[in-house]
């Protein structure tokens, strides 16, 4: 019974948590099958590590944006390697792919420190008490960060018009 | 209280103007505890006045700045049967984990876990756990170590893609081919699975009963239940005829829409729920639970208008009228146990 009801818990935790998780992978890479790929490794990381998660979001969705990073690190060697090109033309040329920059650019440009409280606080949709918990920082620190993120963000945003 | 000061304000009058806690210059470097019960000591809950959430404060992003911070996600619909496929990987590497910690670390993983009741190894047949047992029904270790392909061929149906003598076949004919290879069998005739679960439906002296063929079965949709986004429906199989016969195992299903048609894939069959013999006397039902999602988070690729089931252990159909709506691809079948309060018994 215990064993049906932890089942349960984390098909519904995969039926709530799972179509955003991979939406928001969708929109960081190039295409649906290494979107689902990711999120897929993100759940299996989450259970193959802990039965019963408080908070499983966080854990969701920083593991997923380090997927992701490692796969744009993968894509940029292939790409070195066929060419030259500075970080710039990357983003630019990313961003030109996707049409859509924000969230790329917001995960590729922000220092560990800063990205994980901003994927928590939005795009986990975390309330800065938990993403605080979460992180094992005090709320003043998370809010700090965020405000510092959105600084960073602007600058680049500015850099890359 | 939520306003107390907290020392050093020196003005009562004005406490609005309290120090914004994100001024605090400390904490950069607090160590990494992950563990912490609780927020500290704020009884406030997140202020929305905060500043950071103000978007004018940061000239320059303008009408960017909420669809930079809060970009609507479109969702990717749940590939099917990828919830099982994840939940199997995830064992997978928990148990290769375990094994690369050695005999002794093994052993008090082992227990530890079985103490605290989680699932983890548990809902694999592995074999160290199933002396523990107790969990629910008595845990029969299925006879194929198949932890990777829900679908199994079936042991004694060489008659291969025969369109099944279905109780209204007229549906089945318009598309018989895919829908007779798609439904498998699963547990039938298995000569192993000798124990019986327990339940009222078992009668005495029948465990020679042999399997309940399609023509001395009826099928209905019982009750069900839900949590955020998971629709459960029981399965019903009820012992229509005058001898007790058994079942044992999964139950073949398959969505029909209203032409007859197959609807998406196959039930696949959850495999974290052990399953066993179940006994029926005359007049007695099992029952298995079907998981689908709720429209919603996930595409929908239509309701059903029929269903068609296989019985464990016969490779004839029945198709009974039924609305199942099939989202996200996921449509699976629990095993067969005895009642009709799905399994495991609500």
């Amino acid at each position: 019974m215990v064993r049906r009801s932890h089942e349960r818990e984390a098909a519904e935790l995969f039926a709530a948590l799972y179509p955003r998780l991979a939406g928001w992978c969708r929109r960081l890479v190039d295409d649906d099958g290494t979107a689902h790929e990711i999120a897929s490794e993100a759940f299996t990381r989450l259970w193959a590590r802990w039965t019963k998660v408080e908070e499983p979001r966080g854990f969701l969705y920083v593991t997923a944006a380090n997927l992701v990073r490692d796969h744009w690190r993968k894509m940029e060697r292939e790409r070195r390697a066929m060419r030259r090109a500075t970080t710039e033309e990357v983003v630019k040329q990313q961003r030109a792919e996707t049409g859509d920059p924000s969230v790329r650019l917001l995960v590729q440009a922000l220092p560990q420190r800063l990205r994980t409280p901003v994927l928590l606080y939005y795009y986990a949709d975390l309330p800065v008490r938990e993403v605080s918990a979460l992180m094992g920082r005090n709320e003043g620190t998370v809010k700090s960060d965020l405000h510092a993120a959105r600084e960073l963000l602007r600058a680049k945003l500015g850099a890359a018009e | 209280m939520s306003r107390d000061p907290g020392g050093p304000g020196p003005d009562p009058q004005q406490p609005e103007d309290l120090p914004e806690p994100h001024d605090l210059p400390d904490s950069r470097d607090l160590p990494d505890s992950r563990d912490l019960p609780e927020p500290h000591d704020v009884s406030e809950p997140h202020d929305v006045s905060d500043p950071f959430d103000l978007g004018e404060r940061l000239p320059g992003l303008g009408a960017a700045e909420p669809l930079l911070l809060r970009p609507e996600i479109e969702v990717l619909p749940v590939p099917a049967g990828s919830f099982e496929r994840i939940r199997r990987r995830a064992t997978r590497r928990r148990r290769g984990r375990a094994a690369a910690g050695g005999g002794l670390a093994v052993a008090a993983a082992v227990s530890s876990l079985y103490l605290l009741g989680v699932p983890g190894p548990l809902w694999h047949p592995a074999p160290p756990i199933t002396a523990t047992g107790g969990t629910h029904a008595p845990t029969v270790t299925p006879t194929p170590g198949h932890s990777s392909t829900p679908t199994h061929s079936p042991s004694n149906s060489p008659t291969g893609p025969t369109p099944s003598a279905s109780p209204s076949s007229g549906a089945a004919s318009a598309d018989p081919a895919p829908d007779a290879t798609s439904a498998p069998l699963i547990g039938a005739g298995s000569p192993t699975a000798t124990q019986v679960s327990g339940g009222s439906s078992t009668a005495p002296g029948v465990a020679a009963a042999g399997s309940c063929p399609t023509s001395q079965l009826t099928a209905a949709l019982g009750g069900g239940n839900a949590g955020a986004g998971n629709l459960y429906r029981y399965l019903v199989l009820t012992n229509n005829g005058s001898t007790p016969c058994a079942l044992d195992g999964f139950p073949g299903l398959s969505l029909l829409d209203a032409q007859g048609g197959q609807l998406g894939a196959p039930a696949t069959f959850d495999h974290s729920i052990s399953y066993g013999r179940v006994v029926l006397a005359p007049g007695a039902s099992a029952s298995a639970t079907i998981h689908t999602l709720n429209a919603g988070a996930t595409s929908c690729a239509g309701t059903s208008s029929s269903l068609r089931i296989y019985p464990p252990g016969d490779t004839a159909s029945m198709v009974i009228p039924g609305q199942v709506m099939l989202c996200g691809g996921q449509l699976s079948v629990s095993p067969l146990i005895s009642g009709s309060g799905g399994n495991p018994p609500s």
